[in-house]
């Protein structure tokens, strides 16, 4: 460990000299931004999200300058374009200490922009597998280090309307049902008027997550174990094929035609859901937030399942930057607030899906006080073990990139499934080479 | 006045010359200052930039012309971005042009309520775009959005707009319409310092309305309807935030919708390779700046100075 | 009497395309209105109408009801928009007379080079600005926002030379006579000839500067110094990818943000339209 992060620093620190130098070349003076010897060590930490995230972020680093007194921490909350000031902020040499990453997380770490955290973590007596699960752990590693420590979010399950169930005489999703019985429920569940769709069986769309778990339930994955591109693979094109048959064929879910008319973007299900115009779809837990006050009749379950057991998850966790100048507490803060007294607000709140298995398995999070309507919430501590871990090479906003262009002439019925998978095999071959 | 100069009176006027030249770097020194400081060392910096390989994070590699190599000959994006920009500018901007001109020239003359129209005019460029893009969303839906039922009514069936290839564009192009108020404020204001007695003197002349308008207050509003025309143009090259927020930065179906600027954003910041994102910016860059000249060439043909720019 | 009846209608005629006009213009504003009224409820359902069906005015206490420090928002906006307007339009004209009445040599290459400024994306200037700022010792202060504005922009500076071109040479020559220099023509002959579009600038300016949160996102860390475009957008933001925005709260803060612009340029625009941008046209006659 103690050898590799270094040369890449070294690096990163001469790509910034060799601008820095350009600049001080015109005779501005360069100013370095001195840390005041003694008191506490100041850091700041980065995080994307809205003022309910804020709060709660507050109130875990109100308990982490009781834990830790001898650290600061400035919060800096970036509302919109996350990934353009924070990397603004990376390459202009001023990286926050810790940052919140998801996506990103490779970008960072392949280019030494962040700290191992295992050794950090192994002198804290933390186990990141025990603590986190091996699933997210794997995440956010890669040949053995681990880059951020996952912070917040768990699987995403089927939230369902119980009314349309009723109706249509459907039994409640479990997590048992296959493919074939996932369709034919979506049919039942199609509700139409006068031809016309009045409420949806399922809606999903093209973002990665609903994707990638066709494919992944399939046996299909996007790069080979090589790491080489197999987007057109027959597991794969099978996959696409299912969705893409619920939309266009059964119509049993709505097309991006669909969605604009009920004027939203491609891929909102949650509106639908809320509006009580359909049955089923796939969503993380920041959905129950929005649902808790509706009149409808709502539950959660996990998955259904293919050929194999696959939940997408999507979430966060906590990274440490290669450039801060307090590697040692901006690490202690991490393990802190991903620890399960760190993580309690999380809980409390009802703001997400902990990383902590700890706190998911505990009552604190099953049977929290705010949840007076009996969600079903043990489907997410279910859901835990069967979570995949997404392709988050580097390249990972152009491999999806490649997807949403290439796809959308096939969600429309423009072109076949096979052709569209073919033409992102290309892309992803040249995005990859 | 003498006619042929002594040496002693050219050399007073070299005098003259010299400190006509000490005041006008003098005059212009805010700028020069404020180039060099904080626009110049950037623009170095970046044109440096495009002949490297620079992931933002790492040190920057030299790679020579590379990267303007690929954009020409590999990348399959390129061209198709340039495409669509030049014909979102060669639509957009001579119809904003003439929009506003039409809508300056009702405007500018007295009448009972002008400022609540002028006011009301310029509103849609003031809204944050993340708003309108929302509202345009809505307002295109295919079967469901007011702008199709509108067209059914005449018994045309609306396109899909923001989700068809052909149609993504004009649907930019209408939301950069909606905001075209802020250039109709400048040609108010020129229209309005068009004396009057040349309106009347043409009108007892015989000159009809439509002839009044071209043949007086056009010709001189010229120099605002150049400096519209360089600007808007400029800014036309270079669209992006209605692009990006209407289409939710993915550039449309199948990239019909990808301009140039969202593609060096997309470079830049969402793909990290911020040595191409920079050759594509110069790239346009030259681009913009041939047009420019093309247009600043013609300008001595139809652009009317009171005074012309002294000598 | 037939010219005034061709006149009385022509007023009409122009009183009906106004009024076509100015519907299809606001009739998104009105949607906006309708939205941003409307409940956590619908806005989740995403269930709108175009026209205003709930009345939900607490959406707009909420944004002044939040932990936010809206107050202090609109204090560092006022600061900014002021300052950058002054510095602005005065930097501009001084700019803008040097091109427009002096010659020098060189001077049509440094207005080819001021020209160019304006053509360059400045997404790629980003990276190099934030490291001029930084080594500046800027970063989380307003500087970077204000200060480059008291050293002119192409667009206003080319703006103002086309306004300064327009006004007639004999009053220069008419001063010069007087005793006057450049320095005193300017002051005393063309600035207050050019208050229309110092007037135009300065509303740009104050438009702009409200408006703009992309230079405050990127240079501005702590929240007490942001400006209210991009102090309000935590109101609005969502804490993943997969959510919809808050839609009635973004309209809220879309309001909020566009109704002091508004207002501005109600009222400023008689200064601007008093004189008429050809003010130098008393030469002409």
């Amino acid at each position: 460990m103690s050898t590799e992060p270094l040369p890449r620093l070294r690096r990163r620190r001469i790509g910034a000299a060799l601008l820095a130098a350009g600049l001080a070349v015109a005779g501005l003076t360069a100013c370095a931004d001195e840390e005041k010897p003694g008191g506490p060590t100041s850091l700041t930490l980065t995080i994307w999200g809205n003022a309910n995230d804020k709060t709660v972020m507050d109130q875990r680093l109100a308990l982490a300058k009781k834990a830790l007194p001898e650290i600061d921490v400035k919060l800096v909350q970036i509302s919109e374009e996350y990934n353009t000031k924070v990397q603004t902020m990376f390459a202009g040499g001023k990286a926050p200490d810790v940052l919140m990453l998801s996506e990103e997380i490779n970008v960072y770490s392949s280019k030494g922009q962040l700290e191992d955290l295992t050794p950090h973590l192994k002198k804290a007596n933390v186990d990141p597998v025990a603590r986190f699960g091996q699933g997210p752990v794997d995440t956010y590693s890669t040949d053995g280090k681990l880059w951020a420590a996952p912070d917040r979010g768990g699987a995403m399950v089927l939230y369902y309307n119980k009314a349309i169930f009723d109706a249509q005489g459907v039994a409640y999703p479990d997590g048992t049902w296959d493919w074939a019985k996932f369709r034919e429920a979506a049919q039942k569940l199609t509700v139409r008027e006068g031809g016309k769709v009045k409420s949806w069986g399922y809606a999903a769309g093209d973002w990665w997550p609903w994707l990638l778990t066709w494919m992944y339930q399939n046996g299909g994955s996007v790069l080979d174990a090589a790491g080489k591109p197999v987007a057109n693979s027959p597991a794969n094109v099978e996959a696409i094929q299912f969705y893409n048959d619920l939309v266009l064929k059964d119509r049993s879910a709505p097309s991006p035609i669909d969605y604009a008319n009920a004027g939203l973007s491609n891929g909102q299900p949650d509106a639908l859901f809320a509006q009580g115009k359909l049955a089923m779809g796939t969503t993380g837990f920041w959905n129950i937030a929005s649902l808790k006050d509706s009149k409808l009749k709502w539950d959660i379950a996990p998955l259904w399942q293919g050929k194999q057991k696959a939940v997408p998850a999507f979430g966060s966790g906590l990274a440490v930057s290669s450039q801060s100048k307090h590697k040692d507490a901006a690490a202690r803060l991490v393990a802190f607030l991903t620890s399960a007294e760190g993580q309690a607000p999380i809980v409390t709140s009802g703001l997400d899906v902990p990383s902590n298995l700890e706190v998911v398995n505990s009552d604190a999070f099953k049977k929290p006080a705010w949840n007076t309507t009996g969600v079903n919430l043990a489907a997410f501590t279910e859901s835990a073990s069967a979570i995949y871990s997404p392709p988050l090479v580097p390249e990972w906003n152009e491999i999806q990139k490649a997807y949403t262009d290439e796809m959308a002439p096939v969600w429309n019925g423009k072109d076949s499934v096979q052709a569209g998978l073919d033409r992102v095999q290309k892309s992803l071959e040249r995005i990859l080479s | 006045m003498a006619i042929v100069a002594t040496p002693a009176r050219r050399r007073a006027g070299s005098r003259f010359r010299r400190r006509e030249t000490w005041l006008f770097y003098a005059f212009v020194s805010p700028w020069i200052v404020g180039f060099v400081v904080f626009t110049a060392i950037p623009m170095i910096a970046s044109l440096g930039l495009s002949f490297t390989d620079w992931d933002s994070f790492s040190t920057p590699r030299f790679i020579g012309f590379d990267n303007y190599l690929e954009l020409f000959t590999e990348d399959p994006l390129f061209w198709p971005a340039l495409g669509h920009t030049l014909y979102f500018a060669a639509v957009s901007v001579p119809l904003s042009l003439l929009i506003a001109l039409f809508l300056a020239n009702l405007l500018s003359r007295p009448m009972r309520g002008a400022r609540f129209f002028r006011t009301v005019i310029y509103i849609p460029a003031l809204v944050p775009l993340v708003a309108s893009a929302m509202i345009f969303r809505w307002l295109l839906a295919p079967q469901t959005g007011p702008v199709n039922g509108f067209l059914a009514l005449f018994g045309i069936e609306g396109p899909a707009w923001l989700l068809d290839e052909d149609w993504v564009i004009p649907a930019i192009i209408l939301l950069s319409l909606w905001q075209v108020g802020a250039g109709t404020i400048l040609l108010i204001a020129a229209l309005q310092g068009v004396p009057p007695e040349l309106y009347e003197a043409a009108r007892i002349d015989g000159a009809s309305r439509a002839q009044r308008f071209w043949r007086i207050s056009v010709p001189l509003v010229t120099p605002i309807l150049f400096f519209n025309l360089i600007t808007g143009m400029i800014a036309a090259f270079q669209v992006f935030s209605q692009v990006y927020v209407l289409t939710d930065g993915t550039s449309g179906p199948s990239n019909a919708s990808l301009m140039l600027v969202p593609y060096v954003y997309d470079n830049a910041f969402r793909y990290y390779h911020m040595g191409y994102a920079s050759a594509l910016a110069w790239v346009l860059f030259v681009i913009i700046m041939i047009f420019s000249v093309g247009v600043l060439r013609s300008s001595r043909g139809w652009v009317f100075y009171e005074t012309e720019v002294r000598r | 009497m037939s010219a005034q009846a061709r006149r009385a209608g022509g007023a009409a005629t122009r009183y009906a395309i106004l009024t076509v006009v100015s519907a299809v213009l606001l009739a998104p504003l009105v949607f906006m209105v309708s939205i941003a009224l409307s409940s956590d409820q619908t806005t989740r359902e995403s269930s709108f109408t175009f026209l205003p069906t709930e009345f939900e005015f607490g959406n707009f206490v909420t944004a002044f009801t939040s932990d936010l420090p809206i107050g202090r928002f609109l204090v560092n906006s006022t600061v900014i928009v002021v300052v950058s307007c002054i510095g602005m339009t005065f930097s501009s004209a001084l700019v803008a007379y040097g091109f427009a009445r002096l010659r020098a040599p060189g001077k049509g290459l440094m207005f080819a080079v001021l020209l160019s400024t304006m053509m360059i994306p400045a997404e790629v200037l980003l990276i190099p600005q934030f490291i001029l700022f930084r080594n500046l010792g800027w970063i989380d202060t307003l500087l970077p926002i204000i200060v480059p504005n008291f050293f002119a922009n192409a667009y206003n500076v080319f703006l103002m030379r086309q306004f300064i071109t327009r006004i007639p040479g004999e009053l220069d020559e008419a001063a010069m006579l007087d005793g006057l220099g450049h320095f005193g023509l300017f002051r005393k002959i063309i600035m207050p000839l050019m208050k229309p579009i110092l007037v135009a600038v300065a509303i740009f300016t104050f438009t702009f500067n409200w408006g703009y949160f992309f230079g405050p996102l990127i240079y501005l860390n702590s929240e007490e110094k942001m400006p209210l475009a991009l102090g309000i957008q935590v109101l609005s933001a969502t804490s993943s990818g997969a959510q919809s925005p808050p839609w009635n709260l973004v309209m809220v803060g879309a309001l909020i943000l566009i109704l002091p612009m508004v207002a501005v340029y109600h009222f400023g625009q008689k200064y601007l339209y008093e004189a008429g941008l050809v003010s130098g046209s008393a030469g002409l006659k």
